[in-house]
């Protein structure tokens, strides 16, 4: 328990961090936000009245805990650029981001912890020989580049799934399935060529185990002693890649949002720093920021319930 | 011997590259306990891994091995069918207690997996029946024990755990391999009494496999020796002890026997082991003494001595009548004894503060141990240590794991800050912020480390893992390397080695390179770190000599860390016992062995393995 | 004393070989058409051919031409000049920091030094490259400078935690005990036996960031926040290709396969080093 309440204080000081951290980043230029906000042929006039009503004439630290109060109660605040509120645009498109994410990070799973138990378990063979590689070049591949291949084959060439747009699944779910197959495998692949090569280790370095030896001196075959001993063992440094994957996956997303003209958080984000709307971008980020740092903390409890000898550590 | 319960006729063992094991056959009566010896490399672990079917996948075996009441030869079974009788019909306790047991399974379900697996109890009966051998095993609380993960329990629980699982469906065979080597002498002692009672009260047959004779000679009727794959001698304990035929055999018990040594003062060597007398004569009148038993001791000497386990040329030193190297030790053996007569007055107590050329005084030392972020509980590493050695003087310290020696090595060195304390070394009292203070200390005071593999940096040259002290002492290069020529002969390496790598050496010959570097900057005192631990036996008599010798060379005041009694008694003039980070007894060495005041020490004693003991 | 772990058979060597070697192979094909290129291209870059628009591929095009006539092949070469530029002063921003910390903090003995630097590296690392790539452009302006820089920037904790746990394991030898009793200072210790020991560590992690920063600027440049016309960059090709995939598909691929080529180099360079470092580190080889 006390393991557990330090590592959220952990969580909320880190996050604190990094809200000084973004906030520190957009101020470095001084008097940048309302300047740019203004456009180009903007006079000092008009920079000085934006900067009046955003309230950025006020000192550093008073708009930080501005900022800082605002999000705590669930605002973002108002765009300098379009004068809307920024709140409900990350709340719309955070959704579209999250499904993607989740999703693709499933569908890798699925993919991965497969293949490459099999790939430790063929190793030195053919088979083996070629998952390893293919993995390999599956990792080389940039996720925009898979998707432009994907919809170069399956919309372009075959027709079965549309190139870009998003429907949402109250519009029905057929057309929101068929919007989401291919950014989901876009992402997906890649990631799955990722873990392969992070399960296949992980498993060979199971293998190696002298409690796998135990286990057969026991009388277990080696297949089953890997099935019932080695898999959970292994999958103790799987969790953990697979967490620092999903913030990987959470900016693989922004560019794949892109390519597929999906109303989500990346979409925003590059129109926010197209329009140079620097509170947007200033939103986006401390969401993805704090998205991120969440998923590293649930994977850290997921690792402490996994392994008793963290979880009896303190 | 009708039907032997396991029979291995021409087993051999090999990569695709060549053989590891050469065409080897015994048997093993039911019931029947035999010890399978040898040193690292010699191919006994190997062998037991093929009798259970569990080599590694790039090892193919030959030969065949056979079960009694199995059809066949168990090396042409499938994986599964071999599974079937492994844990059942026969089973094995492996070395390393930390990392055999699967760390996110409780201790119970481990034990009762291997009942479920082969039906012999199920659903909650066998997890009673785990309990119960837990307890069988003499585990304190065998009810908590079965719900502990693996990291909750100690080394030689461990191996009790182990145990139990090994013994769950009353197996005819339990091989056990090098099942105490990991453990502390008394957990040792307890780990193959306990063995031994099970073994015995069920009447399973046993191959143990060690490379500790006297281990070997506590639990086994019988002992087959295996050298580089093949086994060069069989019989039962008593004969291979007292009658040994094979010159390795004999290598290996001279070598072994702590108590005997040769007319120089030194241990037996496999080189040296024609003049051993073997382990029937008395401790006391063996040495110096040379009733030679085995006779003929020139040419089985010099043929023994291509034979040793460090087989490149500049290994072996054979200490034998007439070698330069031992005319100097000898000699200045005459002058060491010179030395101890002048300083005979202070031998009479310990009030004699001017001779004592290293005093610890009331020494502390609590390491913090952080625990979240507010709390933390604090360790005592040493509670109040005092300890004097006198000039010249041998000093031993002796204790198990955890009882604080290696912190007291550390806080001698300046490596660390005591809690609490004084150290003076020579005229200088260690202090970790005194730079200048802890310079002029560390001429004078050196370090042999226990590692030989890792206390040498796999990147530098040997001839600057030498000079290395004597940069810091701003030597320049031409100097550095005129005296590490000067070290690398003392100990017995040609200059060749200066040049090359430490990977390119065996253990031996780095604790050698070890020994050069500790004595580059001519110190008067060295510390020596369970310098042998890590060797082989055989080796350990070399290392273990040469020490001695370069001791009275160079008149070295000597500290000799070390777990094991036998080396202690054999190189020290005087002993500290130490347990939990507190001195419980010290005095001269025989006094402290022969009539040990405290009981730990009794006990110590009593649990160390010896070949005398053996019989 | 135990059963031998899987030794190394000429075989497994020969396949780790085989990997570096392939590695090696495709970095100096990049390395060899950047090069190239500072002193002939087939085409010149900028100016544009209307006669020559959309063309698949040709003897004088080999790679045909984009939708103003630019000949592809020229454009390929030189965007890698700008992948190898991103890569190089990325790692060497990531190392030259990254580096000195994880060693400081594997070596200090004052623990608040070492938890403030690793506390540092766990804030850094929940912004990835390509994020802080992007808040770079808002902030400065999109171009090469900032993009390398906020790579640079977001791989220091990736180099800083593999010295750090290559500086405390190798702390741990005995080596460095002898080191320190026999007078050695700890700037002493650190040159002569721990950088010499993590270099190999040090070498692969640089491959594979390498790898990583080549992902990152192709993703930076797809999104437009990147390197900025007129300087040719392989993810803005990519970018441009994407209202011509039905009609010209080599317009992506192009650009794509040398992104992937570039990428599986880095990475294949990094295995095949790490296989054949790592025993070393892990001892008693």
């Amino acid at each position: 328990m006390r393991a557990l309440a330090f590592r959220l204080l952990q969580f909320v000081l880190t996050v604190w961090a990094a809200t000084i951290a973004v906030f520190g980043l957009m101020q470095i230029l001084p008097g940048n936000a309302a300047r740019v906000a203004a456009g180009m042929s903007a006079t000092a006039e008009d920079v000085a009245r934006i900067e009046q009503q955003f309230g950025l004439d006020r000192p550093l630290v008073v708009q930080y805990a501005d900022w800082l109060g605002g999000m705590l109660r669930g605002d973002f605040g108002t765009s300098y650029v379009t004068g809307a509120p920024i709140t409900p645009l990350v709340a719309n498109s955070i959704q579209v981001t999250l499904i993607l994410v989740v999703s693709a990070m499933v569908l890798a799973l699925v993919i991965a912890i497969p293949l490459g138990t099999a790939a430790a378990l063929l190793r030195g063979r053919a088979l083996g020989t070629i998952l390893s590689g293919l993995s390999q070049v599956g990792v080389a591949v940039p996720n925009f580049l898979a998707g432009i291949l994907l919809v170069m084959v399956f919309s372009l060439g075959l027709g079965w799934f549309p190139s870009s747009g998003w429907q949402a699944p109250i519009f029905g779910f057929g057309g929101f399935l068929s919007h989401l197959v291919l950014p989901v495998c876009a992402l997906a692949l890649v990631q799955a060529a990722i873990l392969t090569r992070y399960v296949r280790s992980a498993v060979l370095e199971v293998m190696r185990e002298d409690y796998l030896r135990t286990a057969r001196a026991k009388g277990r075959t080696s297949g089953s002693a890997l099935v019932v001993h080695g898999l959970r063992n292994a999958a103790i440094p799987v969790v953990t890649v697979a967490g620092v994957q999903l913030a990987t996956l959470l900016i693989g997303a922004v560019v794949i949002e892109q390519v597929f003209v999906l109303p989500g958080m990346g979409s925003e984000l590059v129109r926010a720093v197209a329009n140079r709307d620097l509170l947007t971008v200033q939103a986006i980020v401390m969401v993805l920021v704090f998205l991120v740092l969440t998923l590293n903390l649930i994977i850290d409890l997921l690792y402490s319930l996994l392994d008793p000898r963290v979880r009896n550590a303190a | 011997m009708a039907t032997p319960l396991l029979r291995v006729r021409d087993l051999t063992i090999s990569t695709a590259q060549r053989e590891l094991v050469h065409p080897l056959s015994f048997d093993i009566a039911p019931g029947e306990r035999v010890g399978l010896i040898g040193e690292s490399g010699s191919g006994k672990s190997l062998t037991s891994s093929a009798v259970m079917g569990l080599l590694p996948q790039e090892l193919t075996a030959g030969g065949s091995v056979e079960l009694t009441g199995e059809d066949g030869n168990l090396l042409d079974r499938s994986e599964r069918s071999l599974a079937a009788l492994r844990g059942r019909r026969m089973s094995m306790v492996f070395q390393e207690p930390m990392s055999a047991l699967n760390p996110l399974m409780r201790v119970g379900d481990q034990v009762a997996e291997v009942m479920r697996l082969h039906r012999t109890a199920t659903g909650d009966a066998a997890q009673r029946r785990a309990v119960e051998l837990l307890e069988q095993v003499q585990l304190p609380d065998p009810v908590a024990a079965a719900r502990a993960y693996p990291h909750q329990l100690s080394g030689g629980q461990r191996q009790r755990v182990m145990l139990a699982i090994a013994l769950a469906n009353s197996p005819d065979l339990l091989i056990c391999d090098e099942p105490t080597t990991a453990l502390d002498v008394t957990v040792q002692a307890a780990v193959l009494d306990l063995i031994d009672e099970q073994v015995r009260a069920r009447g399973t047959g046993l191959l143990f496999i060690t490379h500790d004779l006297a281990v070997v000679a506590r639990v086994c009727e019988r002992v087959l020796v295996m050298t580089q794959g093949e086994v060069v001698e069989s019989g039962t304990v008593e004969q291979i002890f007292t009658d040994p035929q094979h010159e390795y055999t004999r290598g290996l018990l001279a070598a072994s026997d702590l108590t005997a040594t040769d007319e120089h003062g030194r241990l037996f060597t496999i080189a040296t082991a024609a003049q051993y007398p073997g382990t029937a004569a008395d401790a006391s009148t063996s040495a110096g003494g040379n009733t030679a038993s085995g006779g003929g001791a020139e040419p089985d000497g010099a043929a023994a001595s291509g034979t040793g386990p460090e087989s490149s040329p500049a290994a072996d030193i054979p200490v034998a009548a007439g070698s330069p190297a031992v005319g100097a030790a000898a000699a200045s053996a005459v002058g060491t004894d010179t030395v101890a007569e002048a300083g005979a007055g202070s031998d009479e107590s310990g009030t004699a503060g001017a001779a004592d050329l290293i005093e610890v005084t009331g020494l502390v030392k609590t390491y913090t141990r952080r625990a979240g972020l507010f709390r933390s509980h604090e360790v005592q590493a040493l509670k109040g240590i005092d300890l004097r050695v006198r000039d010249g003087g041998r000093m031993g310290i002796v204790g198990e794991s955890g009882s604080g020696k290696s912190t007291l090595l550390s806080l001698l060195s300046g490596l660390a800050t005591p809690t609490a304390g004084r150290i003076r070394v020579g005229d200088i009292v260690v202090d970790p912020t005194d730079d200048r203070g802890l310079t002029a200390m560390r001429r004078d005071l050196q370090i042999v480390f226990q590692d030989p593999f890792a206390s040498l940096d796999p990147r530098m040259s040997v001839a600057d893992i030498i000079g290395e002290p004597l940069q810091s002492q701003g030597a320049p290069r031409s100097e550095r390397l005129a005296r590490a020529e000067e070290l690398i002969e003392a100990v017995g390496l040609d200059r060749d080695s200066l040049t090359r790598f430490p990977h390119q050496f065996s253990g031996g010959q780095r604790q050698r390179i070890s020994i050069a570097r500790a004595l580059v900057t001519r110190p008067r005192i060295l510390v020596a770190d369970e310098p042998v631990s890590a060797l082989d036996v055989s080796v350990r008599a070399q290392v273990l000599n040469l020490l001695a010798d370069l001791v009275d060379e160079y008149s070295l005041t000597l500290v000799f860390v070390s777990h094991d009694l036998g080396v202690v008694r054999h190189l020290c003039s005087d002993v500290a016992v130490m347990r939990s980070g507190e001195i419980v007894e010290q005095g001269p060495t025989d006094q402290v062995y022969d009539d040990p005041a405290h009981e730990y020490t009794r006990a110590l004693v009593a649990a160390t393995p010896t070949l005398q003991g053996a019989f | 004393m135990t059963v031998p772990t899987a030794p190394t058979t000429p075989t497994r060597r020969r396949a780790r070989d085989l990997t570096f070697l392939v590695g090696l192979a495709l970095v100096a094909l990049i390395v060899l058409m950047a090069l190239v290129s500072l002193v002939w291209t087939p085409y010149d870059a900028t100016t544009p051919d209307p006669a020559a628009r959309l063309q698949s591929g040709s003897a004088e095009h080999p790679m045909g031409t984009d939708r103003f006539g630019r000949d592809t092949l020229t454009w390929i070469m030189l965007g890698a000049r700008i992948t190898l530029l991103v890569g190089v002063v990325s790692v060497g921003i990531a190392m030259v920091i990254g580096v000195p910390l994880g060693v400081l903090a594997g070596m200090t003995r004052v623990r608040w030094l070492s938890g403030l630097i690793m506390r540092g590296n766990d804030l850094l690392l929940a912004f990835p490259a390509l994020l802080l790539a992007i808040v770079f452009s808002a902030v400065f302006g999109a171009g090469t400078v900032p993009a390398m820089i906020a790579i640079g920037i977001a791989a220091i904790p990736a180099f800083a935690r593999v010295a750090r746990s290559g500086t405390l394991q190798i702390m741990s030898r005995e080596f460095v005990s002898a080191a320190r009793s026999a007078n050695r200072t700890s700037l002493q210790i650190a040159l002569q036996h721990v950088l010499p020991n993590i270099a190999g560590l040090v070498i692969v992690q640089a491959s594979v960031t390498f790898a990583l920063s080549v992902l990152a600027e192709a993703g930076l440049s797809f999104l437009g926040l990147g390197t900025q016309p007129p300087i040719p960059s392989w993810g803005r090709m990519l970018q441009e290709s994407q209202q011509f995939l039905g009609s010209r598909p080599e317009l992506a691929i192009w650009p794509g396969l040398f992104i992937a080529l570039a990428v599986l180099g880095f990475n294949l360079m990094g295995d095949g080093l790490r296989d054949r470092l790592d025993p070393t580190l892990r001892g008693r080889s």
